[in-house]
């Protein structure tokens, strides 16, 4: 820390407590032409900028110096990556913790055992993961289109929606049970990912996003629109629960029984993701991503393979769909905006594009968590802003990097 | 007739006002090596691109015919892939490899499109996929071995030393079985221990699949070649065998200028 | 339907062609320089808005004569909004401008959910009036399918949008803007630095759709922390429209849109209104990615 790098601190910190200053420092109500000043908050911004400014300018100047020895490790279950630094931050330095197999299985089993027994835990809690697992779904969702096939899809909401208000339209007209209502639904998510795909894969990245945040957009007007087919912004309620082998349960059994019906369902999820990966299927998808001219070239068809990831990226927001609408069994369009397309990307985003572990780990930071901590749930969206910005400049792999698999 | 591999029949593509490629006409028969020669921008890659399905070509004919199944078919209006599934592949004039994935890797996808396993063998399956896997990573590596780059293997293609990339995109084309091979000037930026090394992987080559080359080399080309074509600002300016060529005014003009015909 | 009924619908559409205009141009001096899709920017034409009625709010406790608070409060919320363009620039953009597209693009989302919030933390998340600030024209208001703020919006639009061709074609600034935009090596290669430039252009962007928000928000009377996303969504469809990177095609397209939106809630409800932007875009992209006044693009094989 020199006497530049403070001087330039001030200097950030003024100019931000400066610009914020109006928006942050006064606030206004019109209703009685009232106005509230807030000079503490101004104080409160400079601080926080001065400081953030030295660790900003820390981090760019010494980034650069250990990036190699980063960059060559392999299998490796980053915690946290930080640069080696004079001063306050010499402790500091590129952790990493070899995965091998043992790691993981031990892993595995802390976190299962409670997750194997959560209903034991009380109503609650049972609803949270469940909850968390829903919007696992759809990570894994963004994890195949947007982390394996490169097309960033904005819209992920609206065939989330797709799939709920399927199936609880089938449940509502037609008392469909549980298991023809889920395959009914699946189904339909697929088709209208493969119609969706169909314009969609042709354009380029940028395009591409705004499309699919075009279209999850006009689901959403839809279907607070169209009272006639959707009911609606009152939604569709009484979504009646799956039966147990022909029994109906009471609320407290039939709400770990949809746990362990979605639980089920993301390690099928996952597992299925994890075989495409892994096959020649996966192969030609990050060809695809790496030079989609010369995959074409080498005999890959791009529009079906495209469209076939983002068919399966629907069928399994879909899915998630169906999975809220038993485990609420009540859906209306406010569960399905713009928000619940950007919840995920956050967490592929945090959690490590492409890793299943970083789907976890971006739920449980970003879903579970915020549970806990209702107290802070006005700051959500904000700090979810925050991480997006943070983690494309230090860390765009995500917390949980992708390792290569070898061939023999 | 039917011989013919290929068949260039009045070969156009017009961008706007530019005709990058006027009237080719062009052929190559069975067991052969064509090069394709011409100063820069004559309009070379344009024709590897319309023969390839990368372009679209504004008017003319771009007739194959595999040795397997002597049928003439026009694939003017083909996609790329379906036309590296009939049988012909390319490298590029710009390497162009899967640069975050290794050279097996990268030869692998090439294969992919012999691959019969589905999607549900994928999802549920088990012996089959593995067993066809390991037969791909097989193959892999006897492509890998016809250019000689099989200890590069588990090397990320991004971190290969040029001449070895460019031999992988040669080996990468192989990897499609093509019976026709487009390679767009191999041997640019090589040296002449690199170039010695292509000359031979293209020697060995031919045994199995006829070769159409772009290339500036001329070494390369006048020993390995055994007709050349030469083209200037579109047009097909000269035809022959390389001794021909040599002498060809036409030709000297091209590439040297009008004063040493 | 009467020429009255005509006049109102085809003026309402100018309108909002105006308003897409203000904020779209920004957009698209934006991608064109650093091929970005700004996200935030829907945002800084919030915060243009919310920084002007602060102010004005404030400024009338002080008793300043009304002209002297209008004009202070539009030109410190357009400077303000530049500065915001510049500090967001430098925090979410130039840090990734070298990485991948989806980067970027995550980034500048996470700017404008950030921003969305943080003026919502700030001030309220519940609709503010905003107050009249704009004149009125007795000749105008006579008048049944046209208003006094209507022409002021006409007014500035005109004046921005001949004052940025002006700027882009004649001045030196201007014009390495738009060698940037074409070749970024070689434009480095020339001299021109920039950091300066692509710094420049967001703060200029910022400004004017500062204007445009505080402009609306005196037509329409209220002001929301959420009022720039479904604009900025808006705006950028018009940029694709008429071609991104291209001033006029911002121009062109905002008005096709904002035509469209009128004309087309004739025939269907008004609830529908947002619907057009997103099927216009979807059918640009499908038809003419590079947008109607854009030149198509072939990639170098």
């Amino acid at each position: 820390m020199n006497r530049n790098s403070i001087h330039t601190a001030i200097f950030t910190a003024i100019w931000f407590a400066l610009i914020t200053f109006i928006i942050v420092g006064v606030q206004v109500n019109t209703i009685d032409g009232s106005m509230q000043w807030h000079p503490g908050r101004a104080v409160f911004i400079a601080i926080v900028s001065f400081l953030l400014s030295l660790l900003w300018q820390r981090v760019f100047t010494v980034q650069d110096i250990d990036l190699t020895e980063a960059k060559n490790a392999r299998n490796t279950f980053w915690i946290g990556y930080f640069t080696h630094g004079k001063n306050i931050f010499r402790k500091i330095r590129t952790v990493g913790i070899e995965a091998k197999k043992k790691h993981k299985t031990v892993l595995l089993l802390i976190i299962s055992i409670p997750l194997l027994f959560l209903p034991l835990l009380g109503l609650y809690q049972t609803k949270v993961i469940t909850s968390v697992l829903v919007f696992m779904l759809l990570a894994l969702s963004l994890n195949v289109v947007v982390g394996l096939g490169g097309m960033l899809n904005l819209g992920v909401a609206s065939f989330f929606a797709v799939g709920a208000y399927t199936y609880a339209l089938l449940n509502y007209h037609y008392h469909v049970g549980f298991l023809i209502g889920f395959i009914a639904a699946a189904l339909v998510s697929l088709i209208t990912g493969v119609l969706v795909a169909l314009p969609v894969i042709r354009l380029k990245g940028d395009y591409l996003a705004i499309v699919t945040l075009a279209f999850g957009e006009i689901v959403r007007i839809v279907l607070e629109n169209w009272s006639s087919f959707t009911f609606g912004p009152s939604g569709i309620s009484n979504v009646v629960r799956p039966k147990f082998f022909g029994m109906t349960l009471n609320l407290q059994h039939v709400t770990g029984y949809i746990y362990y019906i979605a639980f089920i369902v993301v390690v099928l999820a996952m597992f299925f993701i994890n075989r495409l990966e892994h096959s020649h299927y996966g192969r030609s998808w990050e060809a695809i991503r790496e030079d989609g001219l010369a995959s074409q070239a080498m005999g890959v068809d791009l529009a079906k393979t495209k469209m076939l990831i983002f068919a399966i990226g629907a069928l399994l927001a879909g899915v998630a769909g169906v999975v809220l609408a038993i485990s609420t069994g009540y859906i209306n369009p406010k569960s399905f905006t713009f928000w619940q397309s950007i919840i995920p990307l956050c967490i592929i985003v945090l959690g490590g594009m492409g890793t299943m572990s970083g789907v976890l780990l971006g739920a449980i930071i970003l879903v579970w968590l915020p549970e806990y901590l209702r107290v802070f749930s006005d700051y959500r969206f904000l700090v979810f802003g925050i991480i997006l910005v943070v983690m494309m400049i230090f860390r765009p792999d995500g917390l949980i990097r992708k390792t290569r698999k070898e061939y023999q | 007739m039917s011989t013919r591999l290929l068949e260039l029949q009045e070969l156009s593509m017009y961008f706007g006002g530019i005709h990058a490629v006027d009237s080719v006409n062009l052929h190559i028969e069975e067991n052969e090596v064509i090069a394709l020669i011409g100063p820069n921008g004559a309009g070379k890659t344009t024709v590897f691109n319309c023969t390839t399905g990368m372009y679209t070509p504004t008017t003319g004919k771009v007739m194959i015919s595999s040795p397997n199944v002597r049928k003439q078919e026009d694939i003017a209006d083909c996609r790329p892939d379906v036309i590296a599934k009939k049988g012909l592949a390319r490298t590029f004039q710009n390497i162009r490899l899967f640069l975050e994935m290794t050279t097996l890797e990268n030869v692998m996808v090439a294969y992919h499109i012999h691959l019969k396993s589905t999607i549900w063998d994928v999802l549920f399956g088990g012996s089959k996929v593995r067993k066809e896997e390991s037969h791909m990573v097989k193959k892999a590596y006897e492509y890998m071995g016809m250019v000689g780059i099989a200890k590069y293997a588990h090397e990320l293609s991004k971190n290969l030393p040029y001449g070895v990339q460019r031999k992988l995109e040669i080996a990468r084309a192989l990897a499609t079985k093509p019976f026709l091979l487009l390679l767009d000037e191999p041997a640019a930026g090589m040296n002449p221990k690199e170039t010695e090394e292509l000359r031979n992987i293209i020697i060995s080559l031919r045994k199995q699949v006829s070769i159409f080359l772009i290339e500036h080399d001329m070494s390369l080309v006048m020993t390995l070649a055994d007709r050349v074509y030469v083209m200037d600002h579109g047009k097909m300016i000269a035809h022959g065998r390389p001794e021909e060529i040599k002498q060809n005014p036409e030709v000297i003009r091209a590439y040297l200028g009008g004063d040493y015909a | 339907m009467s020429f009255e009924f005509f006049l109102k619908v085809f003026f309402g559409g100018l309108t909002k062609g105006s308003i897409y205009a203000l904020i779209a141009l920004g957009y698209t001096m934006v991608y064109g320089i650093v091929k970005l899709i700004n996200f935030a920017h829907g945002e800084i034409y919030m915060i243009g808005a919310f920084t002007a009625l602060i102010l004005i709010e404030a400024l009338t406790v002080l008793n300043m004569p009304f002209v002297a608070i209008i004009v202070c409060a539009v030109l410190v919320a357009m400077v303000s909004a530049a500065a915001y363009g510049y500090s967001m620039e430098k925090i979410a953009y130039k840090p990734v401008r070298s990485a991948p597209r989806l980067s970027a693009l995550i980034s500048a989302i996470g700017m404008s959910l950030f921003l969305q919030n943080y003026v919502r933390l700030a001030q309220t998340s519940s609709f503010l009036s905003f107050p009249k600030i704009l004149p009125t024209f007795q000749f105008v208001e006579k008048v049944s399918y046209l208003n006094s703020s209507q022409i002021i919006i006409y007014f500035f639009t005109v004046i921005i949008m001949i004052g940025l061709t002006w700027y882009v074609n004649f001045t030196k600034t201007g014009v390495s803007m738009r060698a940037l935009s074409q070749d970024r090596v070689m434009a480095m290669l020339m001299g021109i630095k920039v950091d300066k430039i692509i710094s420049i252009t967001f703060m200029i962007g910022s400004a004017i759709a500062a204007l445009g928000g505080i402009l609306v928000s005196a037509y329409i009377g209220q002001i929301n922390f959420y009022m720039g996303f479904l604009a900025g969504i808006k705006a950028f469809v018009a940029a694709v429209l008429g071609g991104i990177g291209n001033l006029p095609g911002a121009v062109l397209g905002s008005f096709i849109l904002g035509f469209s939106e009128s004309f087309g809630t004739i025939f269907v409800s008004s609830d529908y209104e947002d619907v057009f932007a997103f099927i216009l875009l979807i059918l640009i992209l499908l038809f003419k990615p590079s947008g109607i006044l854009g030149a198509s693009e072939k990639e170098k094989v």
